[in-house]
C-alpha cells in the first residue's frame, strides 16, 4: 500500500482526528450497509452504460443538454473557457456539441452530474471542492497515460474520475453522524475518515451503480501499488493517475519535490514505463490543470 | 560492468527471436534484449495475431451470412465491445509468449528487459524500466528492434478519435464508420476486416488501386468484394486534412470532398524503431527512408553489426523477419544458410484474402517475353461450391513451353495456405504439367491448381504448340475461363 502524497491525507492524525465511538458508529452505519448511496444521476448513468461515445445519440444528448439549465450552463462555460476557447463565443448547444466534442461532454455530463448529486456538501465546500478537482485531474491524467500505453483513453477517463466516488458519500455519512452526535469534525478529522473508508463505500457504490468491471475495480483498488495480472490495466493506470494528480494539484515548488519523489514509484515500471516516458507525462502537467481548471470552475 | 556475450540480439520481435536462437544452436553465448513487457515484439503485441484474431470473428460472420445464401444477415449489435471479436486472443496472446520464452529459455539464451542503444560498435547500454544501466559486449550484434507506425505531419493521431494499427484495437466499442487512410497491407486488411463486421468503412489512398504491388486482377477483384460489403475504397485522393472534434473525425480530401466518420485510421506505412539506438556510436547511420541498409548477407557496413526484419524495410513481414535473422546468424558464424528464398510467398490477410509467390504477369511478360497464363474460378471447382467460396480465382503464370511456374497469384479463402503449392513447384522447378499428373483430393480448393494447369496448357496448344498431355475434359475447361 502506499500512501497518495497530499496533504489531503495526514496519516498520522487519522484515528486520532475523530473519537472513536465516533469512527465506530460510522463503521457500523457503513457495516450495516444503511448508507444514504445516492443513485447515479440519470443523465449520467445513461451516458456512462454507452460507456463511450459510439453509440451515443449527438441529438438526443443535446436534448437532455437543452432541458437541463444548469447542465447546459456549464457545458457552454466549458465550451468558452480557455481550454477551448475559439474567437466566437459560442451560445448554441449544438455548436458546444461540436467544438467540444462528444466524447468530451459525455465526460462534462458526467462529472456536472456527479458534481450536483453526490459532490455536495454545503458545510464542507473546500474539502469537496478539493476531491472534485482531484477526481478531474486523476481522469486526466488517466487518459494520458492510457495513450501512452496505447489503452482506451475514454474508458480510463472513467476509471480515474470515478475513482474516489466513495469519499464524497463517506462525507455525508460522516455529517450525519456528526449532526446526530452534535459533533463538528475538523477538516483533518474529516480527510482521515474519508480516506479510511472511501475504497469500502466507494466498492458498494461501484456495485449499486453496476458500473463497468474495469471502474469497479480502479475504486477497489486504486491504492494498491502492486496489483495481481488478473486485474485489468486500467486499475495500474488509475492508481498512477491517483498519485500523480496528488502530486500536480500541488505548489510549482512542492510539485517539483513531489515528482523527484514519484519518479520510482513502482507502478511506472509496473506499466513498462521508462524514465521518459514518466517525464513526458509530467511534462503534462500544465496543460492538464488548464483543462482541469475548465471542468470544474 | 560489462557483460561479455558471443552475440548480443536487440528486439524480440520475429527477427530477433530466430537471430538468438540459431545463436544459441550455433554453441553462442547469447544475450537478447527486449524493451517491451513481454516477449514477441509487434507481431505477438500488436500487429500479426492481434489483427488476425480480429479476422477470425469477421471471417466466421461473413462465411455464415455466405453459407446461409445470404438469407440470414447477421449483423453486429450497436455497441459490440470489441473485446468480444478477439477470440481468445489473451489465450493466443500468452500461450504464444510462453512458448517464445520457453524457447529461449531452453537454449539457454539470457533475456534482458531493457532498452538497448549503441555506446561503440562493440557495446550495448541497456537501461531498465526502472532506470538502472549496464553493458553488454559483443562479437556479433543483430539488430532486430522492428518498425512502428508513421506519423504524418497532417494527421493528429490522438490514440482516441484517430488510432494509428498500435492504438486500434484500444476501441472499446465498434464504430459505426471509420475511414482509413492508406492502401498498404494494414490498412486494407483493417478496412476490409471492419467492413465485414458491418462498419461503415472509407478507404482513401492516392493509389489507383490499394496494394499496389500485387497483380492489379487479384486488388480488383478485392475492391469489387470490398465495395459489395458496403465500404467504399476512394482512388488517386490525397488528404488535405484531417481533425477530430470528439464527436466525428472530420478528413478534408484535396477534392474538396469532406468524410466524417466516428473514428480514423491511419495507416500510411512504418518507420524503423532506430530513433533510441544511437547507431551513430556503432558507426552507422540510418538512410534516407530511415532504414538500416544490409547487404546480400544482411550485414551493415560495419561487418559485426547485423539488421533484419522491419528495420530494413521491404517486405517487412513476419515471415521474412524469421528467416532474415536465421540467415544472419548464419552468416555470422561462418554457418551454411541454405538457398535464399526467391520463391518467398506474400500473404495479405484482407478478407478475402489474397497471396501471390513468384511473378505476376506484367513481372514475367517483362522478364521473360512470351508467357503463358492460366485461370481458375473458385466457383467452377466442386468446394468452391460447397464452401460458397464463389468469389476467388487462381491465376498461374508459366514459361511460354509451360516448363516452369514463373508465379501463382491467388484471391479467395484459403489463398494464403493454397499459395504454397505454387510455391513448392517453383523451388523444384517443376513443369505445369505436375499439376495435371497427380492427384489432388476431392473435392479440395487446391484443385484450382489442376484447372488452371488445363487452362493455361490449352491456351499453349491453342498457340500451336504440341500439348504432351491428352486434352481435359470440356467443362474442366471451360470452368477455367477468366473468372
Ligand atoms: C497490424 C499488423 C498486421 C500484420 N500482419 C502480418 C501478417 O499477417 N503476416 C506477416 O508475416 N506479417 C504481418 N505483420 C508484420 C509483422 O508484424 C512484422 O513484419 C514483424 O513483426 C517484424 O518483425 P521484427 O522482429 O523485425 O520486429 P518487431 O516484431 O517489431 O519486434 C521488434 C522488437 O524490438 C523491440 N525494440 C525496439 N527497439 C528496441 C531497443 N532499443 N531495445 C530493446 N528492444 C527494442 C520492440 O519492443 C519489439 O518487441 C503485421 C504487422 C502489423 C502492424
Amino acid at each position: 500500500m502506499t500512501e497518495p502524497a497530499s496533504a489531503l491525507i495526514p496519516p498520522a492524525s487519522r484515528s486520532e482526528a475523530l473519537p472513536g465511538p465516533l469512527r465506530e458508529r460510522i463503521a457500523e452505519r457503513i457495516a450495516q450497509g444503511s448508507l444514504d448511496i445516492p443513485m447515479l444521476p440519470q443523465v449520467a448513468g445513461e451516458i456512462l452504460a454507452q460507456g463511450s461515445a459510439e453509440g451515443a445519440d449527438v441529438r438526443r444528448l443535446s436534448d437532455l443538454l437543452h432541458r437541463d439549465q444548469a447542465l447546459a450552463g456549464h457545458v457552454l462555460r466549458v465550451a468558452n473557457s480557455a481550454a477551448f476557447g475559439g474567437d466566437v463565443r459560442i451560445q448554441s448547444i449544438q455548436q458546444a456539441l461540436i467544438r467540444i466534442g462528444l466524447v468530451q461532454m459525455r465526460e462534462i455530463v458526467v462529472t456536472v452530474a456527479l458534481h450536483g448529486k453526490v459532490f455536495r456538501s454545503a458545510s464542507h465546500q473546500g474539502l469537496t471542492a478539493e476531491l472534485w478537482r482531484h477526481a478531474t485531474l486523476t481522469g486526466l491524467f488517466a487518459k494520458e497515460i492510457a495513450r501512452q500505453l496505447r489503452a482506451n483513453v475514454e474508458a480510463a477517463f472513467v476509471c480515474g474520475l470515478l475513482h474516489d466516488v466513495g469519499k464524497p458519500v463517506v462525507l455525508g455519512l460522516l455529517l450525519d453522524v456528526c449532526k446526530e452526535t452534535r459533533h463538528t469534525a475538523s477538516h483533518a478529522a474529516c480527510e482521515a475518515i474519508l480516506e479510511d473508508f472511501h475504497v469500502q463505500v466507494g466498492s458498494l457504490l461501484g456495485e449499486r451503480w453496476a458500473l463497468p468491471d474495469d471502474v469497479r475495480q480502479a475504486i477497489a483498488h486504486h491504492h494498491e501499488t502492486e496489483t495481481p495480472d488478473g486485474f485489468g490495466k486500467f486499475v495500474r493506470m488509475t492508481a498512477l493517475a491517483d498519485v500523480i494528480a496528488y502530486a500536480a494539484a500541488k505548489s510549482d515548488e512542492e510539485y517539483e519535490v513531489e515528482r523527484g519523489l514519484l519518479a520510482g514509484h513502482p507502478l511506472f515500471a509496473a506499466l513498462n514505463l521508462y524514465p521518459d516516458d514518466v517525464e513526458a507525462l509530467f511534462a503534462k502537467r500544465a496543460a492538464i490543470l488548464a483543462h482541469a481548471q475548465a471542468f470544474t470552475s | 560492468m560489462t557483460d561479455r556475450y558471443d552475440l548480443v540480439v536487440i528486439g524480440s520481435g520475429p527477427a530477433g527471436q530466430k537471430a538468438a536462437i540459431q545463436g544459441a544452436k550455433a554453441g553462442c553465448r547469447v544475450a537478447i534484449v527486449e524493451r517491451g513487457a513481454a516477449v514477441g515484439g509487434e507481431c505477438v503485441q500488436r500487429g500479426t495475431i492481434p489483427s488476425k484474431t480480429l479476422r477470425e470473428t469477421a471471417v466466421a460472420l461473413a462465411s455464415f451470412r455466405q453459407r446461409s445464401g445470404n438469407v440470414l444477415d447477421l449483423q453486429m449489435p450497436e455497441g459490440t465491445k470489441i473485446s468480444s471479436l478477439l477470440t481468445r486472443l489473451d489465450e493466443v496472446v500468452q500461450s504464444h509468449q510462453r512458448y517464445i520464452g520457453d524457447q529461449l529459455r531452453r537454449n539457454g539464451i539470457d533475456l534482458i528487459h531493457g532498452r538497448a542503444r549503441f555506446v561503440s560498435p562493440v557495446e550495448v547500454e541497456v537501461q531498465s524500466v526502472q532506470g538502472a544501466r549496464r553493458r553488454l559486449a559483443a562479437g556479433t550484434i543483430v539488430i532486430a528492434v522492428g518498425s512502428t507506425p508513421r506519423v504524418p505531419p497532417n494527421v493528429p493521431i490522438d490514440h482516441e478519435h484517430v488510432l494509428d494499427s498500435d492504438s486500434i484495437l484500444s476501441l472499446q466499442y465498434l464504430p459505426r464508420s471509420l475511414t482509413v487512410i492508406g492502401a498498404g497491407v494494414i490498412a486494407s486488411e483493417y478496412a476490409s476486416i471492419f467492413a465485414t463486421l458491418g462498419v461503415q468503412v472509407t478507404m482513401v489512398d492516392k493509389a489507383p488501386r490499394p496494394l499496389g504491388f500485387l497483380d492489379p486482377e487479384l486488388t480488383d477483384r478485392f475492391v469489387a468484394e470490398f465495395e459489395r460489403s458496403g465500404a467504399r475504397y476512394v482512388a488517386n485522393a490525397a488528404i488535405a486534412s484531417v481533425a477530430a472534434d470528439g464527436i466525428s473525425v472530420v478528413t478534408t480530401l484535396e477534392s474538396g470532398e469532406v468524410l466524417t466518420s466516428d473514428k480514423l485510421l491511419c495507416a500510411l506505412g512504418r518507420v524503423a524503431s532506430v530513433d533510441g539506438l544511437n547507431l551513430t556510436a556503432a558507426g552507422l547511420a540510418a538512410n534516407t527512408r530511415g532504414l538500416i541498409e544490409v547487404d546480400a548477407h544482411l550485414r551493415t557496413v560495419v561487418p559485426h553489426i547485423y539488421a533484419v526484419g522491419d528495420v530494413i524495410g521491404p517486405p517487412a513481414l513476419a515471415t521474412s523477419a524469421m528467416e532474415q535473422g536465421r540467415r544472419a546468424v548464419c552468416h555470422a558464424m561462418g554457418l551454411p544458410a541454405g538457398l535464399s528464398g526467391e520463391t518467398m510467398p506474400v500473404g495479405v490477410y484482407t478478407i478475402p484474402e489474397m497471396a501471390c509467390v513468384g511473378l505476376d504477369e506484367a513481372a514475367a511478360r517483362e522478364r521473360h517475353g512470351e508467357i503463358l497464363v492460366g485461370r481458375a474460378a473458385f466457383r467452377e471447382i466442386a468446394r468452391g461450391h460447397i464452401s460458397n467460396a464463389r468469389d476467388g480465382f487462381l491465376k498461374m503464370v508459366a514459361a511460354a513451353d509451360g516448363s516452369r511456374v514463373l508465379g501463382v497469384q491467388i484471391i479467395g479463402e484459403g489463398a494464403t495456405e493454397l499459395v504454397h503449392l505454387g510455391q513448392l513447384a517453383m523451388i523444384g522447378a517443376q513443369p505445369v504439367e505436375v499439376f495435371i499428373e497427380n492427384i489432388f483430393n476431392f473435392p479440395t480448393l487446391a484443385e484450382a491448381y489442376r484447372v488452371a494447369a488445363l487452362d493455361l496448357l490449352s491456351r499453349r496448344a491453342d498457340a500451336g504448340l504440341r500439348l504432351r498431355h491428352a486434352a481435359a475434359p470440356v467443362e474442366e475447361r471451360d470452368g477455367a475461363r477468366v473468372p
